[in-house]
């Protein structure tokens, strides 16, 4: 059979850019169409997530009101302990009265105090009946002169011997220099407050 | 639906396309002038895609033969050289033969089943075809735009030897094939063309030329050629009407305007019936086929057949190929129901 083609190079050549340039608007759009369906997937995992952490955010928010509020109550709580232990000390105040008239008492004429500590424990106070009564006591510091060492155990009998007290320790007596027979003394005292 | 089919001119084309329905195959054909040619692809692709749609024709590949008088065929004989392929010798003898640069056409060539030996060398021949490629390209371009991908463009013998092929193999005929714008007679053996001749007669210029001798319209001048009758069917219902002198002298006046075509045409058919005797490998010719729209043409019939002496062949409606006014009443598609059929590997 006689088999010849007159089809120009050019033509042919054409057709196979024409071709190429078909495959790859082919493969372009395929590449579009992947894309577009990747994005729309995204953007809709995107507005998933979004609106999950809107929906955290506002909780975060209703929980730092949460905290906020309960910071308040703390700070409120604290104000009310303060009032608490002031009003504790004010209802004390008559105690330390009495328990200054019992020392006063108990002192010879001729000793004085030249200090008196009052270590006041509102915890030992407060939990009264707790068990933990010996954690923290109150207790009362005495320092002061005396004319002699006899003068000082009168005033530490008497001291026991009132009352107020449920134990009553000589911390220190320390003698003062001088060239006269009586000397004076100065002395410590520490005694923990009794229960009324 | 069939590859497309295409007879093609400058300015004219013809589709063809065929589909089977059961055992039957249907045709489907539709001719279009091209106002433009190959200087307007953009036009002529609108024209073409508007006939095909309204023949229902689809768009897809196709074959081509074209047939114009720029179309070149003509023989070589080589030197069977080994130092040098066939190609470069065809290249280098064509130029010789060519009336322009041989950049200005498309040349290929078939090797022609003939043994040669001048002065003693064993020669090679083939048959050298060329076509302007301003043309060419035009054409094709137009049919691109149209959705029509043309894979293979030939002439006309090349589709019609390989019809005749199918149906005769082995046979030696003469084709004649009077087209719009030019007249293909060839020689085929076997599906292949041992020679061909595309020659200026058209059938365009016999219809200007009876136009402009005989008061009639185109139209009617163009079913005159058509027709088997010179006054058969409705083209001349006025003249055949009238008397039987009158009758007699329209007869006597186409004979006088298209005679003198028919006998070059009739000339240039012996010529070629001798050609085959002397220059090719001895064979009998088993005889003409004539085809095209002017097939049926009484007076083309007994010119060719008083020239050659041979028996005249319908080649309609043999081998798969379309029967005379299938595809249409007023048009032949002979030529391209040929390219239609053109073989193809995976196409049925």
């Amino acid at each position: 059979m006689t088999v010849i083609n007159l089809i120009p190079g050019v033509i042919l050549e054409q057709r196979a850019s024409r071709k190429c340039l078909h495959r790859w608007a082919g493969r372009l759009i395929a590449c579009g169409v992947v894309l577009a369906i990747a994005y729309i997937g995204i953007m809709r995992v995107a507005a998933g997530t979004r609106s999950e952490v809107q929906r955290l955010s506002e909780r975060v928010e209703q929980l730092q009101g949460r905290f906020q509020g309960a910071e308040s109550v703390i700070g409120e709580r604290d104000r009310l302990a303060t009032r608490l232990a002031a009003i504790a000390s004010i209802s004390n105040a008559p105690r330390t009265g009495w328990y200054l008239e019992q020392v006063g008492t108990a002192l010879t004429p001729q000793a004085y105090l030249n200090y008196v500590g009052f270590e006041h424990c509102l915890v030992a106070e407060g939990k009264s009946g707790s068990g933990k009564k010996g954690e923290c006591e109150s207790s009362l510091v005495l320092r002061g002169y005396a004319p002699g060492h006899g003068d000082v155990g009168e005033v530490l009998r008497a001291l026991k011997a009132c009352g107020a007290f449920n134990e009553v320790t000589l911390a220190a007596v320390t003698e003062l220099p001088g060239e006269s027979s009586r000397r004076d003394v100065r002395f410590h005292l520490e005694c923990r407050l009794a229960e009324r | 639906m069939s590859m497309v089919g295409i007879d093609a001119g400058e300015a004219y084309l013809c589709l063809a396309q065929w589909s089977v329905r059961g055992n039957l195959r249907t045709w489907r054909a539709m001719e279009v002038a091209l106002a433009g040619g190959s200087a307007d692809p953009g036009g002529s692709a609108r024209r073409i895609r508007a006939a095909a749609k309204a023949a229902d024709i689809l768009g897809g590949p196709a074959v081509c033969a074209i047939c114009t008088p720029k179309v070149d065929v003509f023989p070589l004989t080589l030197r069977a050289v080994a130092s040098e392929s066939l190609d470069e010798q065809v290249a280098v003898q064509a130029v010789d033969r060519l009336n322009c640069s041989p950049t200005e056409v498309v040349l290929d060539y078939a090797r022609l089943p003939v043994e040669m030996t001048r002065d003693g060398e064993h020669g090679v021949s083939v048959l050298v075809f060329a076509v302007p490629r301003a043309l060419a390209e035009g054409l094709l371009r137009a049919l691109d735009r149209a959705g029509f991908e043309v894979e293979r463009l030939m002439t006309p013998a090349c589709a019609l030897a390989a019809a005749l092929a199918r149906s005769d193999p082995g046979e030696r005929y003469v084709v004649v094939f009077p087209a719009h714008e030019a007249t293909s007679i060839s020689v085929v053996e076997a599906g292949h063309v041992l020679l061909e001749r595309i020659l200026p007669w058209s059938v365009r210029g016999l219809v200007g030329h009876m136009h402009s001798e005989l008061d009639l319209e185109e139209e009617q001048c163009r079913r005159l050629l058509f027709q088997e009758s010179a006054l058969a069917g409705a083209a001349i219902e006025p003249l055949a009407a009238e008397a039987p002198s009158t009758r007699g002298s329209l007869e006597g006046a186409l004979r006088e305007i298209l005679g003198p075509f028919f006998q070059d045409l009739s000339r240039e058919v012996a010529g070629c019936v001798g050609y085959s005797d002397s220059f090719l490998r001895r064979a009998q010719i088993a005889g003409i086929v004539l085809t095209g729209p002017m097939a049926g043409n009484a007076l083309l019939r007994e010119f060719v057949a008083k020239a050659s002496d041979l028996p005249l062949i319908e080649l309609e409606g043999r081998a798969g190929l379309p029967r005379r006014g299938e595809c249409g009443a007023d048009f032949a598609c002979t030529p391209a129901a040929s390219c239609a059929l053109w073989p193809q590997e995976g196409r049925s």
